[in-house]
């Protein structure tokens, strides 16, 4: 038993200290980024690129994922919610939730699957084949030509997509809403219209761009550092996710509590 | 004229010190695979280094070519343009060859290195696409490969790779060439035509090569060897030497023999 705990201590502990690693690069390569945007290079082709394969390629599972989560909320409150004569709220409490946390979250979650993912084992194999050391003795930075357009990219989607899945999302709670709780269409986006605030938009747009960041950066971050072989490869992308997935959770917390204070 | 200029032993040729190599050390963590490493390799000139696995070869090679650091001397290049051909050729698989060949004049370079360029008789410059196809047309045809520019690397045989690498290290025409195992997991043909490309670059760029090498056939084609084991310089001198030296070291390495002061757990 006491060999087991160990090596399960001796395991958390490695992979804590990996952790705060990748960190660190992770804010040494966030300073180089910024370095390069204000030397003005930065290579917007390569920019357009990754932003094209972040939006296109995950919106569609964006969506599918932000529009049943808006289903999931008016099925679960719609009913109830007309009987206790509070209909006209349900447009506005799914809404709130959509806005507020799940279209952020959900489009996250499906970008961390999809796009952080690939982009991890994308340039961990980059690093274990030398393609990496080829960019550096070809005298351009990897920071520079791998990581720099991929966060930026990141940082510029995740909101854009998240003003198209929120509207996905509370247009899926309409949908329900009126074909089993009966609630008009107009009393429905009427309801969505009054109780949206700004605030909560711009609270939406700054969150999805933090989480946008972190995945990518967490993401190629953990990709450019893999050593070794195809194992790597793998253990880079499991990491990339499951750490993503971890610092965005905290992030949200955070964020959360700055723009809402304990009373929202 | 030509020709016989070329076998003209180096030092008669050109005096010019391209690479400088001064008691380089390196370690990683307790385990010291670089102990105060010296060379001197000039124009026109190409060493081999040599020694059996884990000697520091590839280490070393890293280091001149500033992929790796040294924990103490220095490495001079004479000039910011060097390249260096990989093991496993290291093309970006998400290019074409000809985006991997034109790689050094399609994306502009680190701020430093531009800089380095300016203060050398090199100078950055953007390039047409019209200029840049031409340049690679011209260079995959030094290499012996024309009309592959299309292609991806996961395309080519293990033999184009390498010759696709060596047309990318050469595209801006460096005077400083490293070359990491260029002929290993190749047939005898395609390693024959591989060294005849690494004298060839020699002779047509004026180059300094070091080359990292196991294979005797590549190791006879250098000018000078220098064996390494346990990260030190155990000893030097030319391919005809190697075979003829009572050195232990350099007898047991050219009769590639298991009796000698070098074993695999050493290496």
């Amino acid at each position: 038993m006491f060999p087991f705990t160990r090596k399960a201590i001796v395991a958390v502990g490695r992979e804590g200290l990996a952790f705060l690693d990748t960190l660190g690069c992770a804010v040494q390569y966030s300073g180089e980024i910024v370095r390069f945007i204000l030397a003005g290079q930065f290579n917007f082709r390569h920019f357009l690129q990754q932003l094209a394969f972040v939006g296109i390629d995950t919106l569609g599972i964006s969506l599918i994922m932000t529009t049943f989560s808006g289903m999931v909320i008016a099925l679960q409150i719609a009913k109830e919610m007309v009987k206790q004569g509070a209909g006209d709220y349900v447009g506005a409490l799914v809404s709130m939730a959509l806005i507020r946390e799940l279209a952020p979250i959900m489009t996250a979650f499906a970008v961390i699957a999809m796009a952080g993912s690939a982009y991890a084992a994308e340039l961990s194999t980059m690093q274990i084949t030398s393609q990496v050391s080829a960019l550096r003795v070809l005298h351009v930075s990897p920071v520079r030509y791998l990581l720099m357009p991929r966060v930026l990219a990141g940082i510029v989607a995740l909101p854009l997509m998240n003003i198209i899945t929120a509207i996905a999302g509370i247009l899926g709670g309409l949908v329900v809403s009126h074909l089993l709780a009966d609630i008009s269409v107009n009393h429905y986006l009427d309801s969505v219209w009054q109780q949206t605030q700004p605030k909560d938009v711009w609270a939406m747009l700054f969150k999805s761009a933090v989480f946008g960041f972190i995945v990518f950066i967490m993401s190629t971050t953990i990709g450019i550092n893999a050593s070794g072989g195809s194992r790597e490869v793998g253990l880079a992308t499991t990491r990339a996710v499951v750490w993503s997935f971890v610092l965005m959770a905290i992030m949200d917390y955070v964020l959360t509590y700055m723009i809402y204070g304990a009373h929202s | 004229m030509a020709d016989s200029q070329a076998l003209q032993p180096t030092k008669e040729r050109n005096q010019e010190v391209l690479i400088q190599v001064q008691d380089v050390s390196k370690s990683f963590g307790d385990n010291q695979v670089l102990k105060t490493i010296s060379f001197e390799v000039r124009a026109h000139e190409t060493l081999g280094i040599i020694g059996i696995s884990g000697c520091g070869k590839s280490t070393l090679l890293r280091i001149i070519s500033n992929l790796e650091t040294a924990d103490t001397g220095e490495v001079n290049l004479s000039d910011p343009n060097y390249s260096l051909v990989f093991q496993y050729s290291a093309l970006f698989d998400s290019l074409t060859v000809l985006e991997n060949v034109a790689f050094s004049l399609l994306e502009e370079p680190d701020a430093e290195y531009a800089k380095a360029l300016q203060q050398s008789q090199h100078k950055f410059r953007k390039y047409s696409m019209k200029e840049i196809k031409a340049i690679v047309s011209e260079k995959l045809r030094m290499v012996g490969l024309e009309g592959i520019e299309d292609q991806y690397p996961n395309e080519l045989s293990g033999g184009m790779k390498k010759r696709v690498s060596f047309a990318r290290a050469i595209v801006s025409n460096p005077r400083i060439i490293l070359y990491d195992e260029p002929t290993a997991g190749l047939d005898p043909i395609a390693s024959t035509l591989i060294e005849d490309y690494i004298m060839k670059l020699r002779d047509e760029l004026n180059a300094a090569s070091v080359v990292v090498t196991h294979q005797f056939s590549t190791i006879n084609r250098t000018d000078r060897i220098i064996l390494l084991h346990e990260g030190e310089i155990k000893w030097s001198g030319t391919p005809h030497e190697l075979y003829n030296s009572d050195d232990p070291f350099a007898r047991q390495f050219s009769h590639a023999s298991l009796e000698g002061p070098m074993t695999m757990e050493q290496g």
